[in-house]
């Protein structure tokens, strides 16, 4: 049986009509070979028919009735949630508006307070932790962040990141594929006033990285951001990036419209604004580069990189500001370790 | 298919403007229109292994409370859909399972159509294959058929690119196809055994 669903040379070409893939002419010119051609006929109503079959097994069933107790219940669980667009700002949402209502001289000075705050904050969270640290993700203890066969940084949401609806890709919500991981070459937007931790895990080869390297480096990022998954890091098109690499890791890259901010093990801060890249490193190593400069920065330092490529020191703020305005302290960027072994024992070949 | 961009019914249009006013209660309109779809992907998707109704809840919720970035000049539907199924996937995340998309195996496959001998009718072979599929592919097959979505969104959702989806989809309707016959020569039984 089955016999007229044999041995034509153009059912190939079913699946591509049946999926809408050939252009008109082509649409035609097989939809004129189907006319004249039994197999083709036969195999295309068959197709139809399987469609047809499907489309009645995936249709609601009875059970799937909304009944006013089910909606009761539903809305029960919504009148006690908080309201909608409720997008509180966070204490770092605070900060950041409070830093662009700022004077752009007074932001590396807020910056790098926050720096202090940051680095603060992690001193008193460590000394509450008692005993061993927590145990880091040893590398490739996640395959269920593996993207089959993607070297470099694959991105995923952070355990317990409540942000996905708040992500949105092209005006609808976020699709992150099975493992939460997001998709390198497509755009991410973060709705305004929330913030998204990512978990940047690196595949790839580690032979001439030092054997304590970390290959999951925890990114924040605050909406409203637009920004990219790429091999070597982040492309941030707009927003704030908060990256806490606090240990030995592979080069991380942060690509801004004014130029690139590549971690070597680090505490730092990009943010794009309009016309230029403000970069506040609190600890360890950056290496900039513009279309025109190339600079490596060390300790604490803010600058600012420029539209037309230039590099500007951007000042260092002679006493911290954060003890006058403790109510601003932000949160805590993705948890450092408690133990933490400082920046520099990063492997020197980049 | 009913991909055709259309405005949103004016009513759900002013009941996502009421609730982000701060009057919740106008939520329920968009629960009761679009419950059954929802309930039907995760009743389907869960297979049966446990009631569908909370996560059906989760949805909503998760819904409600993302409504401030739904643009209001689109049909809630498909924004509705894509929340679903964000639900879905997070759920089974949360269980440290994933619904990762296995290249379409037809030995495999074969198996879950049905057992050595057995003899059945069209729709049954599918509702039976629909439920025996490994996840995923029960996903896959609901995403198109049932939400409508497109290929490219598909993807993005299953990790895996379009010519991938599109192609193990492809495989599994052909599969079917052999299975249920031609639709000319039903009631007539068919049998998956002895196909090239
Ligand atoms: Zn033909």
């Amino acid at each position: 049986m089955n016999e007229p669903n044999l041995c034509c040379s153009r059912q190939a070409e079913i699946q591509a009509w049946l999926d809408g893939d050939l252009a008109p002419a082509a649409r035609a010119d097989f939809e004129r070979h189907v006319a004249d051609c039994p197999r083709c006929a036969a195999a295309l109503k068959a197709f139809r028919h399987v469609d047809e079959l499907v489309g009645a097994a995936c249709r609601p069933g009875p059970e799937d009735r909304v009944q006013p107790a089910r909606v009761d219940r539903v809305m029960q669980r919504i009148l006690a949630a908080p309201a909608p667009g409720g997008t509180a700002p966070t204490p770092w949402t605070a900060w950041l508006a409070a830093a662009r209502a700022l004077p752009a001289g007074a932001w590396p000075a807020l910056a790098l307070a926050l720096g202090v705050v940051v680095l603060v904050v992690a001193l008193s969270w460590s000394a509450r932790v008692p005993g061993p640290p927590p145990a880091v993700a040893p590398p490739g203890s996640s395959p269920g962040h593996q993207a089959a066969g993607e070297t470099g940084f694959v991105f995923s949401l952070a355990a317990g990141s409540g942000a996905v609806p708040f992500l949105v890709d092209n005006g609808l919500p976020l699709a992150t594929g099975p493992a939460g991981l997001l998709a390198r070459g497509r755009h991410y937007e973060l709705a305004s006033g929330r913030k998204l931790r990512l978990d940047a895990d690196f595949h790839g080869p580690f032979r001439e990285l030092s054997p304590g390297l970390v290959t999951r480096l925890p990114v924040e990022i605050t909406g409203p951001a637009r920004f990219e998954p790429r091999p070597a890091g982040l492309l941030l098109e707009s927003g704030q990036a908060a990256c806490a690499f606090r240990e030995p890791h592979p080069a991380f890259v942060v690509e801004t419209p004014c130029g690139k901010v590549e971690s070597l093990g680090t505490r730092f801060l990009v943010e794009v604004r309009p016309g230029e890249t403000l970069v506040a490193l609190e600890e360890g190593r950056l290496r900039l580069t513009t279309p025109t400069q190339e600079r490596m920065l060390t300790g604490r330092q803010a600058v600012r990189l420029r539209r037309s490529g230039e590099i500007e020191p951007a000042g260092a703020p002679s006493t911290p500001a954060y003890s006058s305005s403790p109510a601003a302290a932000p949160p805590l960027p993705p948890a450092p370790r408690p133990d933490d072994q400082g920046a520099d024992t990063l492997n020197q070949s980049y | 298919m009913t991909g055709t961009p259309k405005g949103p019914p004016p009513e759900e249009r002013e009941a996502v403007l009421a609730v982000r006013q701060g009057r919740k209660e106008a939520f329920r309109l968009l629960v009761e229109n679009h419950w059954e779809r929802v309930h039907n992907l995760l009743r389907r998707f869960l297979n049966g292994s446990e009631p569908a109704e909370d996560l059906c809840q989760e949805a909503f919720l998760q819904a409600f409370t993302a409504l401030g970035t739904f643009d209001e000049t689109r049909p809630f539907g498909p924004w509705m859909n894509r929340v679903a199924v964000t639900t879905a996937l997070q759920y089974r995340r949360k269980q440290g399972r994933q619904v990762v998309l296995v290249p379409f195996e037809e030995v495999v496959m074969r198996n879950q159509v049905s057992g050595p001998g057995e003899k059945v009718l069209g729709q049954m072979v599918v509702d039976e294959f629909l439920a025996r599929l490994p996840e995923s592919y029960r996903l896959l097959f609901l995403m198109r058929y049932a939400l409508d979505l497109t290929y490219e969104e598909i993807s993005q959702f299953l990790a895996e690119p379009v010519g991938s989806v599109k192609g193990n989809l492809f495989r599994a309707r052909e599969l079917l196809k052999q299975a249920v016959g031609e639709p000319a020569a039903a009631p007539r039984l068919a049998s998956v055994e002895g196909k090239p």
